[in-house]
This record gives C-alpha cells, sequence and structure tokens, in this order.
C-alpha cells in the first residue's frame, strides 16, 4: 500500500487559529499514541495572534536521512519520509540537529527519534492524516491539487525552500499569499486616537482607505 | 452555606477537578473497538459530528466522522479529547446526599430513594407555601425533547410558574432581541449561506477560539472575494486576516451600530422596498440616529471615523451579507439594546431571507435557540433551508408575511445608548472585559478535568498592552494583580499588541480565586436580566509577593 499520488498535503499558515486540535489528534494517533509530532508555535505572539503548524515536509533528499550515520530513516517510494526504524536508529540525534525544519523529536524514554510520517497507517489506505482531517481552520489540508487551487484561488503552492546555500523540495506544499505582504498589526492604529510607535500601520484598514481617497 | 478551606479540600480531594488522560487500553496501539458509535461533541453550539470507539463498553478513542454534514470530520482540541469524559473518575455514578461525616461531606445513595425523597420534599414544599414555589432551573444543552419535557414537567406536573434556563447567563439577550425585531427567537440561516456572502460581519464574537468550526465558513467565504469586518476590543484569530478591524471600546456596540445606520440613510444604502413592505418602526429609528454622526460614533466607541466610513460603505453596498455576533455584545447591561442595532442595520439592508444572506446568533450550547424551524409556503410545503424567506408561511402570520408577528412584518426598535453600568473613572481608570481560550468550554466544570485541555492553557492570564504594561511598569510573564470594587485577582500578565490600551482581558473558565467573576460587575439587563460580564472598571498594577502567589495558583 503506498499514498495516492493525486492526494497531496498543503500547510496554509494564513488560516491556522492556533487552537492545537492537530497536536491533540496527533497524539490519538494509533502508530505513536500519546505523541503528537506537530509542531505549532507562535510566531511572535506579542504582536501577533499569528500560528504556525509544521508536519514533516517529507523532502525529496531527506537531511534527516542523508546525515544518519545508522541509515535507520527510509523515504518510501511514494515520497513519505518514515519515521526511524526502531532497530537501528542509535539516537544520537544528527538528525533532529540537521532537518532545516526542525522536525524530527527525540525520545529519550524510547533511545527513538520519531517525526511525522504523514500518518503512513492512515494515508496509505487511501483515508486522510488525522491533524489534516480534524483541523478546523483548512490550515492543514489533504487532497488533490485542483481541490486547493479551488478552495484557495489566492493562494499558490509552494514546495521549494532555501536555507542558506541548501534548497530542499518538498512532497508537502506550503500556501503562500500570490500577492500582498503580511504585517503585525497593532489594535492602536484602528482607534480613535493618534497611533504611536513606528510599528503601527494597520494595512487591513489604511490600504483600503488610501485607495478610497485616491479615487475621490 | 460557605465551605470552610478544610471542607474545600475534602470536596476537592473526593470530586475534583481530576485530570483524565489517556492511560491503559486508551494508549496502545493496534486496538480493535468492538463498535464505533456516531454522536455530536457535547460541548458548544456547534454540534460537531464525531465518531466515538467503544471496547468493553468503554470509550476509549474518538475518530472524526467526515460524513458529518457541517463539520465533516473537523473538530477543536476540546472535540478531539471529549472522549477523555467517558469513564472519568470524577463521574458521579450514584445519587449523593449531604453528610457532614463523610469524605467530601457527601454520603451516596440508592437512586430510588433519591428519587423519593426528592418528590415528597417537592410536595412538602409546594403543599407547606405554593406550586410557585417550586422552581425548575434548565439547561439550553439539553435535546429539544428534554427542553420540551422540562417545560411540561414544571407546567403540567408541578404546576408552578417558575422555570428559567442557563441561557440567562448566556445568549438571552439575543432570544430578547430576536423576538422584539422578528417575533421568534431562531437560527435563520444554515451556516452555508455564509459562503456566498459579500460582506460578512462579526461583533463581539471570538470565532476561532469559540465556533472553531465557523472560521473555515467565514475564511472561505473571504477566499471566494468576501469582505470580513471585525468589531472588537482585541486582534483575535478571526481577526488577524480581516479586511476592516474595528477595535471598539467595550460596551459601545450600539453606537456603532446607530452610527452604521446614519451613513446608510445619509447615503441612500438602505431598501426601501423591504422596508415599506416587511417591516415596521423605521421612521422612528431613522430619527434617533439623526444624531449619530460619524464624529459622535467615533467619540463614543474609540473607532476611527475612517473606519466607521468605510464599514458603513462596505456594509451599505453590498448585495449579500451576512452579519454574526455572541456574547461580546450581549453580555452588557443593554445587551438587548446592541442586539436591536444589529438587526436593525440588517432590516434596513433587506438582506435576510434570501440566499447567501443572513443574520445570527452564534449559540454557545447544543440547543441555544431551541432547534431549527423550517418554514413553508403553504400547510403541505416540505420547507425551506432558511426563516423569513419571502412568501413563506408561519403559525403567526398565516401567510401574512415572512415574520413571525401577526401582519408578518419585521419590527425596527430604537435602541438607545447608554455607557456601562460602570464606566471608569480615576479610581478605577480601565475597562474589563473576559471571554474563552479554545481549549476549555463556559464554566470549565466539564473541560477543567480532561488533562491534555488543561495543559493547553493551564490557568487565566490577564491580557494588556505594552503602552499600558509600561505605564504599569508590568512586564510580560510578571504577576499582575487587577482589582474592582467587587473583588481582586493576581494572575500572569501577557503583554501583548493585540488588545485596546484602555482595556484588560481575562478568560472566565476558572473557579475561585482564579475567577474572572471576582471582578464583574452584578449590573444586568432591564430585558434580558443577563449581567454584564463583558465590562466593567478596574484597575492594575504589579503584584507583590510574586512567589507566594505562584505557589497558590498552581496548586
Amino acid at each position: 500500500m503506498a499514498v495516492p499520488s493525486h492526494l497531496e498535503f498543503f500547510i496554509d499558515p494564513n488560516r491556522c487559529i492556533g487552537c492545537q486540535s492537530c497536536v491533540q489528534a496527533c497524539t490519538e494517533c494509533d502508530t505513536h499514541k500519546g505523541h503528537s509530532m506537530i509542531h505549532l508555535e507562535y510566531i511572535n505572539r506579542s504582536h501577533s495572534v499569528q500560528t504556525v503548524p509544521v508536519v514533516c515536509m517529507h523532502c525529496d533528499q531527506p537531511t534527516c536521512a542523508e546525515v544518519c550515520p545508522a541509515d535507520a530513516i527510509k523515504r518510501t517510494a511514494d515520497g513519505v519520509v518514515q519515521s526511524a526504524r526502531k532497530p537501528r536508529c542509535i539516537a544520537c540525534n544528527n538528525c533532529v540537529l540537521a532537518c532545516p525544519f526542525g522536525v524530527p523529536k527525540m525520545q529519550t524514554d524510547y533511545e527513538l527519534m520519531m517525526k511525522c510520517d504523514m500518518c503512513y497507517d492512515r494515508t496509505s489506505a487511501g483515508k486522510s492524516p488525522m491533524c489534516a482531517t480534524v483541523c478546523p481552520s483548512g490550515a492543514l489540508f489533504f487532497g488533490t491539487r485542483e481541490q486547493i487551487e479551488q478552495l484557495r484561488p489566492r493562494s499558490r503552492a509552494v514546495n521549494q525552500f532555501q536555507f542558506g546555500g541548501q534548497t530542499i523540495t518538498t512532497k508537502v506544499n506550503m500556501m503562500t499569499p500570490k500577492v500582498g505582504q503580511v504585517e503585525y498589526v497593532d489594535v492602536t492604529a484602528a482607534m480613535n486616537e493618534g497611533a504611536i510607535g513606528k510599528e503601527i500601520t494597520l494595512n487591513v484598514l489604511m490600504n483600503g482607505l488610501f485607495d478610497e481617497e485616491e479615487q475621490r | 452555606m460557605s465551605a470552610l478551606p478544610d471542607q474545600l479540600n475534602d470536596i476537592t480531594n473526593r470530586f475534583g477537578p481530576h485530570l483524565a488522560f489517556s492511560g491503559g487500553v486508551r494508549l496502545e496501539t493496534g486496538v480493535e473497538p468492538d463498535k464505533l458509535v456516531n454522536t455530536h461533541c457535547c460541548f458548544c453550539g456547534q454540534q460537531c459530528g464525531i465518531t466515538l470507539k467503544v471496547k468493553d463498553n468503554q470509550v476509549i478513542g474518538f475518530e472524526p466522522w467526515e460524513d458529518f454534514p457541517f463539520n465533516k470530520g473537523m473538530l477543536c482540541p476540546k472535540g478531539v479529547k471529549r472522549y477523555l469524559q467517558g469513564a472519568h473518575p470524577d463521574r458521579l455514578t450514584t445519587a449523593l446526599q449531604r453528610d457532614e461525616s463523610a469524605p467530601g461531606g457527601f454520603r451516596s445513595m440508592p437512586y430510588q430513594q433519591a428519587i423519593d425523597r426528592v418528590a415528597a420534599e417537592i410536595q412538602r414544599i409546594q403543599s407547606t407555601y405554593s406550586n410557585d414555589a417550586f422552581a425548575v432551573l434548565t439547561g439550553a444543552s439539553l435535546t429539544t425533547e428534554k427542553a420540551y419535557l422540562m417545560g411540561k414537567f414544571a407546567r403540567v406536573a408541578l404546576k408552578t410558574a417558575n422555570i428559567d434556563y442557563n441561557g440567562r447567563l448566556c445568549m438571552v439577550s439575543a432570544a430578547a432581541g430576536n423576538k422584539k425585531s422578528f417575533g421568534i427567537d431562531r437560527a435563520a440561516n444554515p451556516w452555508s449561506d455564509i459562503l456566498g456572502a459579500e460582506v460578512v460581519w462579526i461583533s463581539g464574537a471570538n470565532v476561532a477560539e469559540c465556533a472553531p468550526i465557523t472560521t473555515n465558513y467565514v475564511w472561505q467565504a473571504r477566499e471566494q472575494g468576501a469582505k470580513i469586518i471585525v468589531v472588537d476590543p482585541r486582534i483575535t484569530p478571526i481577526a488577524r486576516t480581516c479586511d476592516l478591524f474595528l477595535p471598539i471600546k467595550p460596551g459601545r456596540d450600539i453606537a456603532l451600530f446607530n452610527g452604521i445606520l446614519h451613513l446608510m440613510i445619509e447615503n441612500d444604502w438602505f431598501d426601501h422596498d423591504f422596508i415599506n413592505n416587511w417591516t415596521v418602526g423605521f421612521d422612528a429609528v431613522a430619527e434617533h440616529v439623526k444624531n449619530w454622526t460619524p464624529k459622535r460614533t467615533a467619540e463614543v466607541t474609540g473607532v476611527a471615523e475612517r473606519a466607521i466610513h468605510r464599514a458603513a460603505e462596505w456594509w451599505g453596498k453590498a448585495k449579500t451579507s451576512f452579519l454574526m455576533h455572541a456574547r461580546g455584545i450581549e453580555h452588557h447591561s443593554h445587551g438587548v439594546q446592541n442586539v436591536l442595532g444589529a438587526i436593525n442595520i440588517v432590516l434596513a439592508s433587506g438582506r435576510i431571507g434570501l440566499e447567501n444572506c443572513g443574520y445570527a446568533t452564534i449559540t454557545g450550547q447544543g440547543n441555544g435557540q431551541g432547534g431549527v424551524c423550517w418554514p413553508c409556503y403553504s400547510e403541505d410545503h416540505a420547507g425551506t433551508p432558511r426563516l423569513f424567506e419571502l412568501g413563506s408561511w408561519n403559525v403567526i402570520a398565516k401567510g401574512a408575511g415572512p415574520f413571525y408577528f401577526p401582519d408578518g412584518k419585521a419590527r425596527f426598535n430604537v435602541a438607545p445608548y447608554t455607557p456601562p453600568a460602570e464606566d471608569v473613572d480615576e479610581e478605577y481608570p480601565l475597562m474589563l472585559t473576559t471571554g474563552r481560550v479554545v481549549s476549555q468550554f463556559l464554566s470549565g466544570t466539564q473541560t477543567r478535568r480532561i488533562g491534555p485541555l488543561v495543559e493547553q492553557y493551564p490557568e487565566p492570564r490577564i491580557e494588556l498592552h505594552p503602552r499600558l504594561a509600561e505605564k504599569l511598569g508590568i512586564k510580560d510573564g510578571d504577576w499582575a494583580t487587577a482589582e474592582s470594587r467587587r473583588g481582586v485577582i493576581t494572575l500572569r500578565a501577557q503583554v501583548v499588541t493585540t488588545i485596546r490600551p484602555d482595556t484588560i482581558f481575562i478568560p472566565y473558565h476558572w473557579a475561585g480565586a482564579k475567577s474572572a467573576n471576582q471582578l464583574t460587575i452584578s449590573a444586568q439587563d432591564p430585558i434580558s436580566k443577563i449581567p454584564e460580564y463583558k465590562v466593567c472598571a478596574v484597575r492594575v498594577k504589579k503584584a507583590e509577593n510574586a512567589s507566594d502567589l505562584a505557589e497558590r495558583i498552581i496548586h
């Protein structure tokens, strides 16, 4: 059994509400019960409620596997980078240190690296990964290219990333806005009093208003 | 009867909250359940479908129920972990009677004995005093059938006039406003109408944390080009990507709605035909909002004047729209007026009872609005997906019009602005508002017993803006004391630019020393009797004896 090639994983951080439903559901997955393989972080809670969920990106040339001295990390023909194989893993942490996305976790209790395997028990049986099934806001999505293009007309899927001199292509896609840029927003910018400080520009509000003034 | 601290400890030791975590068979891999049971999540008003795994008559885990039409397998963390309530150590499996000598002050008793005793006591009270001396309190998390049965039990069996429900502390302002405007309090639209709306207006609703599944509907509408307007003192997750954010001062919603209606009338952005044919009372409301100029609206609401213009223009010119509100505008001493103000701008737009056009209060409990109505065009019609469609038939109007008054017409209601019962002053210069976090439900009596949910957000924090924090000498993570005329609470501070600098926020899911209600005011809306949970005056300072506090709040 393999993950069907027409089904892809899409992460859309713009959609994340930080609810941790994915994290909680990941701990219910049958192959690693009690342990979540998902990373969910605030980017900078002081200035934004923006959060980002990260699952294993499943690199075409996985750095984790390349640095593994015990050859414990295998990438199956369907492009899924599997969790470390228990008989081979020597818990050396090389993969944890080397992964450019910071995905593998060392479970010291088991002397074993564990990471997201795209719910291989589910996806290889034609189901969706647990996290992408429960995500209430569409930040994690598993489906066809046609579906995501229809659902997210304002975004495009990216699967090539640059880390210093290293270019990485991945099986998992990251959705990015087709246009525009993201900036921090301070509540005071939309209040009926003068805003202070240098970072107070409320683009969600001001962009439209400037357009309006130009039209008049 | 107040309990002494020793007794409180006894009660906590005996009855919890204890934290349930996965263990035993729930953690084993490869366990095949005996059966899968499709059901609803037991928490909020979304009522997501969920599949529970059962083995040896115990709930051992969950599976997403992907075929359920509303949430399609999607869940929030409460839904994912709710299965841990099954076989919870705190579950009461017998009736209990007070016995001071027993641990926790209660002793178990057989159900039949308990039922006999309750029945005898009801009879004694009613025969000694009067039928009305016994009251029934019920809840909006019951099914429609159970709620019906409670009504019958109170009125027919007990013959008491006194029955109430926990919506009194929940969505009752919306219920009263809906009845005054539409003649009925029901969810009027299927959520699929959100998807086709050009403008989605969200007032006082932390959608992503309190009704997470609705986030996908709102954001999917946005992907198709809808403009999202969010009115809230905080940038909540749904506000983060909105197209227009109106950071309103707590307790000023009616002023904003009146200001919007003022601009709609001034610019002729309203539906003359709909107002003439299907509503009553527009002229009086139009007269009332004459004074609500953008300048005055901005001064009262604390929202920039240009933003008010923009909101009115988007709302006024839209061809389709959906307005949603929740407890943020309802839990006020003028909660009903806030709701009437919201409904006024919906009625003026004429965009109700149409595909992709609607209005809703997002209820917090499964049966918040008493079920769903399927209005018909005639008595043999199968029913339509939404209320208030022109030409639809209902038992009150009997074909005269789509609304639930004898003439079939909706009511505009003049909604005058009054400030919160307790406004800020020199002594208490800040506003407190309260709300929820995504991992907890209401008072936390259920979710504070589920380990993974407690770990996600273990204790309440005081949210405040860095401009305020700097003035008070409080840094992120410091212990801070908030004080009102009623009480004091000391919690860790969370310093964020996502809240108005004149407002602090405390989530309300905790009891005792961690309860936000140490501070809130008992002022009530004169119509709905809802307490003013969403705004009161407080002052904040850096706490003393931080290490003692840490000890107390963690244990």
